[in-house]
């Protein structure tokens, strides 16, 4: 009997390195995406850290969340890494189907060609994990010191960064990935039979062919475009996300069925157009690429899908985070408001008689102490006074008046008002007997409000007078700290005249003494005793907003380079296995005549198309789709919202090439050309 | 002598859109040990099937197939990776080579897939390499190798592990006739010096004329037998070559 022992360790673990060691080349890519891949993820999961060292308060959990939207963007993005390289890994044994057979004849057993591949997988993955963590340390200080710009935490506060639990996430989130990759490896692998392995090379794919169907598709394909940006067009600015989310499914659906269909088609047209067909090696170009989007229709539809969001989510992602930062200086001029509203119960008798900070005081809180100055006001509301009726002259629409259904219009005297503008240190209004102004803090409100002052002529009646709206009288101001932009029109009337109505908020805006830091975790230890109040400190509205941003953009930001990654790996992984099986081909092509430079150049035709088709369908849909999803992010500029889709467009292009010229040069390799 | 390979009533069919195709029908043939049999046959003859079946490949639809006593058409897939690196040595037209290993390297893992002390593998690799003079090339890797060099690698390969049954499947197919020579050469010197047993489908006479005994097949059937006994080479090869001039007349193959 012979030996029965099991196949040393070592004789594997050769075995694996020269595997990995040989096939670097055709490994490159793959690996290449994993190390982009750990890095992002370590660079964007150490914010935690980045915000600690930074010092950034966070009362609200404002930071959490942003970091909770990081954590399950990270799980998305595993999940996108993992079919990635089960994929890859597909297309990497179906090269090797020869290989395996040789193993099996030689007499291992699947299990040990599952722990071969698994070396394998574990070799190339750990160096990724490494170089990706190595590379992730380097770019999260540039992360964190954008971070330390965007908080206004100033360069000053940045320090060295090493994120301890995000790299032991990242090991544990990639080994399970592997995990995973490995288990559908051995699925695999028990689907194969030796006598197709080793006759691997002798089978041909068939594509059944149907005109008529590809001729169908290709309009429904056309018809789902059509309807996706209609969607996004007409139902985005009610609902936002809503409509965007349907929009890209159904713009996804189209581009499915387009490249079903368009390959046969567009093989089709050019088989006709003989001067065309018969020149050079187009005969070639046009039945390789037309087999291969047949076959691998699905594939690169999924690929341009991927692509269309990466630059989708990367443009609308970085505008919601500028519009997010834009708020920010002007909503929340104050250190701190404090905001009382009125319910209709016994609090309110005790409010009338006295201002917000006597009654704070009254309670035991900390807070009036630590106010250096401060502004007390009181808004009323009149009955029929509303938005709607107000405004039923003006035609200009604003998005905030969509957004509400008939708010009430708030009144505030004018010795409350000019109390406020003491505080932001603006000249104080003189306002007549008869005469209102307005005040507003929505940007877009100007044009309703400058609308209305055009129109309306006809004097205003409010507690039994009749006012007339003062010469110029529309002043933007905020009249207390909020995180969005809420006022689209306040009426500035005579205090007297004011208080004929039903008080609806009372509001304390007050500037620190002394040390702010101080005061503001004073002010936050008070919560419990400022019972019927809310506390709403320009540092809190800061965090928020600024996490807004964060959030939005770097999700933004991480999705869409996972996304595109991920399609270039896909595509480049696809052209390398065809080189490899085109070897015989151009073999072939070199035998019948054809010189080095026209095949070199059918190479790049075939490449560029293979590459080209995709983007540009992946270029229209995210056109369309940002056009119709800028129009509905408030308060950016043209020029800011064209420099996030510029960035988004030209990162993606430069990744993007990136992949293309390293397939175009591997596969050059591989076809010796 | 001892029977190493008994094939009992192999039937293999396919079956193609309500078309059945009898790749291999009733077939039965025994091999002694140290026989070096020849299966000849045009393309088509099910002769690579047959092999297939032996060599575990490929699954019989019906019989039995015997080596060294053990039946292998019921053996599972553990018991077949054991069977197949204990009792076969294959040899593949397209030689097979890893390329990511030398020529040792191949080899050796046939040995290390079965198990040897790593300490033996080197002297075994020396031993067969003397003997089918292809130490020269032991350290290159398969593309730096001329096919000839890479068959007779491969060749190595096979009966280092001291296989019960050598399969060859058209080993000269790819080979130009000098290689084609050289290799023959290196097989009939494995089956006089070691008494290896060899089973070779091969449709070229010549390559077929290396043989002790010739099975010839057609259409899934055996339908002649030449054994060449005391003959010179060259006999049995005008010997073979009649029979193939019947085998291809009907079908009118210039063979």
């Amino acid at each position: 009997m012979r030996s029965k022992k099991r196949i040393s360790k070592k004789v594997f673990k050769e075995l694996a390195a020269k595997n990995v060691k040989k096939s670097a080349k055709d490994y490159f890519i793959y690996f290449f995406t994993l190390t982009f891949a750990v890095c992002l993820f370590y660079t964007f999961n150490s914010i935690k850290d980045q915000f600690e060292i930074l010092g950034i308060p966070d009362t609200f959990n404002y930071l959490a969340a942003s970091q909770g939207a990081i954590a399950a963007v990270s799980v998305v993005s595993c999940m996108i890494i993992g079919f990635l390289v089960s994929y890859a890994n597909r297309f990497l044994m179906k090269r090797r189907k020869k290989e395996f057979g040789v193993y099996f004849t030689l007499g291992m057993d699947r299990r040990d060609v599952g722990r071969l591949l698994m070396k394998e997988t574990m070799k190339i993955g750990s160096a990724a994990l490494l170089s990706g963590l190595l590379l992730g340390i380097g770019t999260s200080q540039v992360l964190s010191m954008i971070t330390a710009r965007i908080s206004g935490a100033g360069l000053g506060s940045y320090s060295f960064i090493f994120s301890f639990g995000a790299a032991v996430a990242a090991v544990i989130f990639f080994g399970l990935t592997f995990a995973f990759v490995h288990f559908f490896n051995v699925r695999e692998l028990k689907k194969m039979e030796l006598i197709d392995l080793l006759y691997a090379d002798r089978k041909n794919e068939e594509v059944p062919e149907s005109k008529k169907r590809d001729v169908l598709l290709g309009i429904l394909s056309i018809l789902l475009f059509v309807s996706a940006f209609l969607l996004i067009f007409c139902l985005s600015e009610t609902k936002f996300l809503e409509a965007l989310t349907a929009g890209a499914a159904l713009a996804a659906a189209g581009t499915v069925l387009f490249f079903i269909s368009a390959a046969g088609i567009a093989a089709d047209i050019m088989k006709k157009r003989k001067r065309f067909y018969y020149r050079k090696l187009h005969i070639f170009d046009v039945n390789q690429l037309g087999s291969r989007i047949k076959t691998a229709g699905i594939s690169i539809a999924v690929v341009s899908i991927l692509m269309y969001l990466s630059v989708s989510v990367m443009g609308i992602g970085m505008g919601l985070g500028q519009s997010a930062i834009i708020k920010k200086d002007k909503t929340a001029p104050y250190d701190i408001s404090v905001e009382y509203y009125y319910f209709g119960d016994s609090t309110d008798d005790e409010m009338n008689g006295m201002s917000v900070l006597e009654k704070l005081e009254q309670q035991g809180a900390a807070l009036p102490q630590y106010l250096e100055s401060s502004a007390d006001l009181t808004m009323y509301e009149q009955e029929n006074l509303t938005e709607s009726s107000l405004f039923a002259i003006c035609t200009e629409n604003t998005k905030v008046r969509r957004n509400f259904e008939d708010p009430p219009v708030l009144l505030l005297g004018a010795d409350d008002y000019n109390k406020v503008r003491e505080l932001l240190k603006l000249e104080p209004i003189t306002l007549g007997e008869n005469e209102y102004a307005f005040t507003y803090n929505e940007p877009d409100a100007k044009d309703l409000l400058s609308e209305y002052a055009g129109k309306q002529k006809e004097p205003l009646k409010i507690g039994g007078k009749e006012l007339t709206l003062k010469e110029g009288g529309i002043y933007e101001t905020t009249l207390y700290n909020s995180n969005i932009f809420g006022d689209i029109g306040t009426l500035v009337v005579p205090q007297k005249t004011a208080e004929t109505g039903t008080p609806y908020l009372k509001v304390n805006n007050g500037m620190f003494k002394g040390n702010a830091n101080i005061a503001y975790e004073e002010a936050t230890a008070d919560l419990n005793k400022a019972k019927n109040f809310i506390y709403i400190s320009q540092k809190d509205i800061n965090v928020e907003i600024m996490s807004d941003q964060l959030t939005s953009s770097y999700v933004g930001i991480y999705l869409g380079i996972i996304f595109l990654v991920t399609a270039g790996a896909v595509l480049a992984l696809q052209q390398l296995t065809q080189s490899a099986e085109n070897e015989k081909r151009y073999a072939l092509l070199s035998k019948m005549g054809a010189g080095e430079k026209l095949m070199r150049k059918s190479l790049m035709t075939q490449m560029k198309v293979y590459f080209g088709l995709p983007f540009s369908l992946a270029a229209l849909n995210a056109a369309f789709t940002m056009a119709g999803a800028y129009r509905n992010i408030p308060y950016l500029t043209k020029g800011e919202a064209f420099q996030n889709i510029f960035f988004a467009a030209g990162l993606s292009i430069v990744i993007y090439a990136v992949y293309f010229m390293t397939t175009y040069s591997g596969s050059k390799r591989i076809l010796k050309l | 002598m001892k029977t190493i390979l008994k094939v009992d009533n192999i039937e293999k069919f396919y079956k193609n859109k309500g078309s059945l195709t009898k790749a291999v029908n009733h077939i039965s043939f025994e091999v002694q040990e140290g026989e070096y049999l020849g299966i000849m046959g045009a393309s088509g003859s099910g002769k690579t099937t047959l092999l297939n079946c032996i060599s575990t490949v490929d699954h019989a639809t019906a019989g039995h197939i015997y080596v060294n006593g053990k039946d292998v058409t019921d053996m599972k897939e553990t018991a077949l990776a054991r069977f197949r690196r204990e009792e076969l040595g294959f040899i593949f037209q397209s030689f097979n080579l890893l390329d990511t290993l030398t020529g040792r390297d191949n080899i050796a893992l046939a040995l290390a897939i079965l198990g040897e002390h790593p300490k033996k593998i080197d002297g075994k690799i020396n031993k067969i390499a003397q003997e089918l003079g292809i130490g020269e090339i032991l350290e290159k890797y398969p593309y730096e190798m001329s096919g000839g060099q890479q068959q007779r690698v491969a060749c190595a390969r096979a009966i280092v592990t001291n296989p019960s049954l050598i399969l060859a499947d058209e080993p000269t197919g790819a080979l130009d006739s000098r290689s084609a020579g050289m290799f023959l050469d290196s097989l009939g010197l494995l089956n006089e010096e070691r008494h290896a047993t060899i089973l070779m489908v091969t449709h070229d006479a010549f390559t077929a004329s290396h043989c002790k005994r010739i099975l010839f097949m057609k259409d899934g059937r055996i339908f002649n037998e030449l054994v060449r006994g005391a003959d010179s080479r060259r006999a049995f090869f005008d010997k073979i070559m009649q029979v193939v001039s019947l085998l291809g007349g009907d079908k009118g193959h210039a063979f």
